[in-house]
């Protein structure tokens, strides 16, 4: 079962005749055409993050509802294949919790605490997301700052890095962010010794 | 390594720079940095699920979210969903479609349902039956019936091409409207490709504007399937 193909065109007209007129029963079959070429996509990303099917259902309505208010006032000129892709990435965010940027979770304690205050504990409890970027560009390489991205701030799991990266298993996932936080840390220390 | 950090840009705007040529410097950025490049990776992921992740959608999520929009719109009343006759898969329990269909007190509420809109969650029996009446587009994803390249030819035609259906006689182009409204239709005979003249062409075609259509495979005068909608525009 497949989605329509992605059509800018289709969508800008759709989307043309619901903002004539929202209310009137043109607009809502244009509206309800709009948002059924995009339901399947919907619905895969949502169960991309919750990895259940009746959550990611509970999700997806969410996600459809939610576009369905904002469509009267969408901005034109804009993609909206992009801005459901947005909305329905937003929302899938919400739903989760934030994962650590700097321990697996799934790992358990892999280390004593430190005897000294940690810096990687203070940047973890800032999470400015602006720095973390920097700090990113700055000490790793292109597929550890996806993975490392994708899976702290859009707070994808593994199975869904997995498939972004295309990678052949969730192992390779794994080591990448096991990688990629073991050099932010060693980043993170180092900037906290040259500090004192 | 050491980079220098760049701007980042906001949300809105990265989905109009993925519409830049690849050798504007903001392109670039997208591939440096980690943000953005989530996001357009995670974009293009949305667009293009991957095979395996597309099997976790069935007929049952589909009816479910089909049926939620439904709601949404307003547009069709609590009914029981179809009975596929074809497939026999029951997607409502007890009794055959056609029973559920044709009771005296459903009459009406089908009558109301074919004027303000005829769903494809709502099968109805043979379309033959609802000729006459008007034809509203609505979302279709389930179909398999899928829509190829349109070409828009230089005197004003154009050229379609869809995938075949196993069991159709013959096909037909649905033309309508960006409102939805069926505004014509053409026999496309019995190969899964058509080239219409401009004079065969929807008035508001050869006016410039833009008109959606879909191909419809039939049998006899029965229906077997709808695709989803493509759109047209001269250039």
């Amino acid at each position: 079962m497949r989605s329509p193909e992605p059509d800018d065109r289709l969508d800008e007209a759709l989307i043309q005749t619901v903002a004539s007129d929202p209310q009137n029963r043109a607009g809502q079959a244009a509206a309800s055409e709009l948002l059924g070429r995009y339901q399947q996509r919907v619905y895969l990303w949502c169960y991309r993050y919750v990895r259940e099917r009746e959550r990611a259902l509970d999700l997806a309505q969410e996600v459809l509802a939610s576009a369905w208010r904002a469509l009267p006032k969408f901005r034109h000129g804009s993609k909206f294949s992009w801005w459901m892709f947005v909305t329905t990435r937003n929302r899938c965010i919400n739903a989760v919790p934030a994962p650590s940027l700097l321990r697996d979770d799934q790992a358990g304690l892999d280390r004593l605490p430190a005897a000294s205050p940690d810096p990687a504990v203070e940047y973890e409890q800032e999470r400015d997301e602006e720095a973390v970027r920097r700090l990113m560009i700055e000490h790793l390489d292109e597929d550890e700052r996806l993975a490392l991205w994708m899976g702290c701030f859009e707070r994808m799991p593994v199975e869904g890095i997995t498939q972004a990266l295309k990678l052949a298993n969730a192992s390779g996932a794994r080591a990448l962010l096991q990688r990629a936080r073991r050099k932010l840390r060693a980043a993170l220390e180092a900037r906290a010794r040259e500090a004192t | 390594m050491t980079t220098r950090p760049v701007e980042c840009v906001a949300e809105d705007s990265l989905g109009e720079i993925l519409s830049l040529p690849d050798s504007d410097a903001r392109r670039a950025h997208l591939e440096s940095c980690p943000r953005c490049r989530a996001l357009v990776v995670g974009y293009r992921q949305f667009l293009e699920p991957s095979r395996e992740a597309a099997h976790g959608y069935g007929t049952q999520e589909e009816t479910h979210l089909t049926a939620f929009r439904e709601r949404l719109s307003g547009a069709v009343p609590a009914e029981p969903a179809r009975v596929d006759e074809r497939s026999g898969d029951p997607r409502v329990p007890g009794g055959p479609w056609w029973s559920r269909a044709f009771a005296p007190p459903l009459r009406v509420a089908w009558a109301l349902v074919a004027v303000a809109v005829v769903f494809g969650g709502l099968w109805l029996g043979p379309r033959s039956r609802l000729r006459g009446t008007e034809p509203v587009l609505r979302g279709g994803t389930t179909v398999a019936l899928a829509i190829g390249e349109a070409i828009a030819l230089p005197d004003g035609g154009i050229r379609l091409s869809w995938q075949p259906h196993p069991e159709a006689e013959h096909y037909e182009v649905r033309f309508y409207s960006t409102a939805l409204a069926e505004i014509g239709r053409r026999n496309a005979g019995r190969e899964p490709r058509v080239t219409i003249g401009p004079a065969d062409m929807p008035e508001v075609y050869r006016a410039g504007n833009v008109v959606v259509y879909r191909i419809a495979a039939l049998t006899g005068a029965d229906e077997l399937e709808v695709s989803a909608p493509g759109s047209l525009q001269r250039p």
